[in-house]
């Protein structure tokens, strides 16, 4: 205790008179005087009970704090795999883009060469698409619908 | 009740309560978790309800209290420490309460918040009550703590987030507070003896 070596004295005399020693350093100690004016109340106030409803069952709390830290575990074990799958949605979206930006012109002439006219004017020249292109279309596609699965998954 | 501990360690008896018996280290199951809320949950009521000034809100404040306490993963040395920690939740728990009611508006306090509850036994408590209520509510814990707990200053200083040094500087000024404020009541010791 840093204050008054006394105090807790004082305090303890708040039911009783203080004994005589005790009431002579209350008069000359300040802060024993201002803690001896206001422990008479406190006691008092301390021994009103305005309880209206009893107090909750032990096991009922005991029960909450044991679901509150369930969910509290769940969702920390959940957090590596948040995390994953953030990094899985980045690598796939970079996949599709890497995948377009590198066979972009190869790409469009493949595009042009769908278009109607070209149709009408003899078969299509240069369009050619590598099959190494297509492997990682059907990779991607496939990685892209299991991760839309999963998410949806999760979700629920 | 399920047997079954939860996942952190304690504790040494209880003095005042024979069931709360235990061996130091041991985890608190539900047994001692029984004896050690019978020991203490009237005595927080309180405490949160002098702090908030309404029984309803005091009612959920103590379920928070014991289930934030329950959720630590904090060592206790003995069952007094395991209580001072209770007390340091509840106070963290009813300022966080005070601090979103006074955002909604809603604090009811002092004349206008101890009125609401019922009075055993007359104007004399009433009035008592709504000196207390008319204290901030660091002010009330200080209070609380150091008379009707017997907390240290260093206990009060842990509870309330404030230094130890600190303590006593308050602590003297919330009892001239109160002390002004039931002289202005009629309610000084003098007129109480």
């Amino acid at each position: 205790m840093s204050g008054c070596p006394l105090e807790p004295d004082v305090l303890r005399a708040a039911a009783a008179p203080p004994s005589g020693s005790l009431r002579e350093h209350i008069e000359t100690c300040h802060e024993c005087r201002a803690a001896a004016a206001v422990a008479p109340s406190l006691a008092r106030l301390a021994s009103i009970d305005l309880r209206q409803r009893p107090l909750p069952d032990p096991s009922v709390l005991w029960l909450k704090a044991r679901i509150v830290r369930g969910s509290t575990a769940a969702s920390r074990a959940a957090r590596p795999l948040n995390t994953v799958q953030v990094v899985a949605h980045a690598v796939v979206a970079g996949g599709w883009a890497g995948l377009l930006t590198w066979n972009w012109p190869a790409l469009r002439a493949w595009m042009s060469s769908l278009a109607p006219g070209r149709f009408a004017g003899g078969p299509a020249e240069g369009a050619s698409l590598s099959l190494t292109f297509f492997g990682l279309v059907l990779v991607l596609v496939t990685v892209t619908i299991l991760l839309a699965m999963y998410t949806i998954a999760a979700e629920e | 009740m399920s047997a079954a501990a939860l996942n952190f360690t304690t504790v040494v008896p209880i003095a005042t309560d024979d069931a709360a018996r235990r061996t130091p280290g041991r985890p608190l199951d539900d047994g001692l978790f029984e004896a050690f809320y019978r020991a203490t949950a009237a005595k927080l009521w309180a405490y949160l309800h002098r702090l908030t000034g309404d029984a309803a809100a005091t009612d959920d404040l103590l379920q928070k209290s014991y289930i934030r306490f329950l959720r630590t993963s904090a060592v206790f040395e003995s069952d007094e420490h395991m209580r001072r920690y209770l007390f340091r939740v509840a106070t963290n728990v009813a300022f966080d309460h005070l601090r979103e009611s006074s955002r909604r508006r809603e604090v009811r306090l002092g004349d206008d918040g101890a009125a609401h509850d019922v009075f055993p036994d007359g104007d004399l408590r009433r009035d008592l009550m709504r000196a207390f209520g008319e204290l901030k509510p660091r002010d009330r814990a200080l209070l609380w703590l150091a008379h009707v707990e017997g907390s240290t200053h260093e206990e009060i200083a842990a509870a309330l987030g404030v230094g130890p040094k600190s303590v006593r500087v308050l602590l003297f000024r919330a009892r001239k507070k109160l002390e002004s404020l039931l002289k202005g009541r009629g309610l000084a010791p003098e007129a109480e003896r």
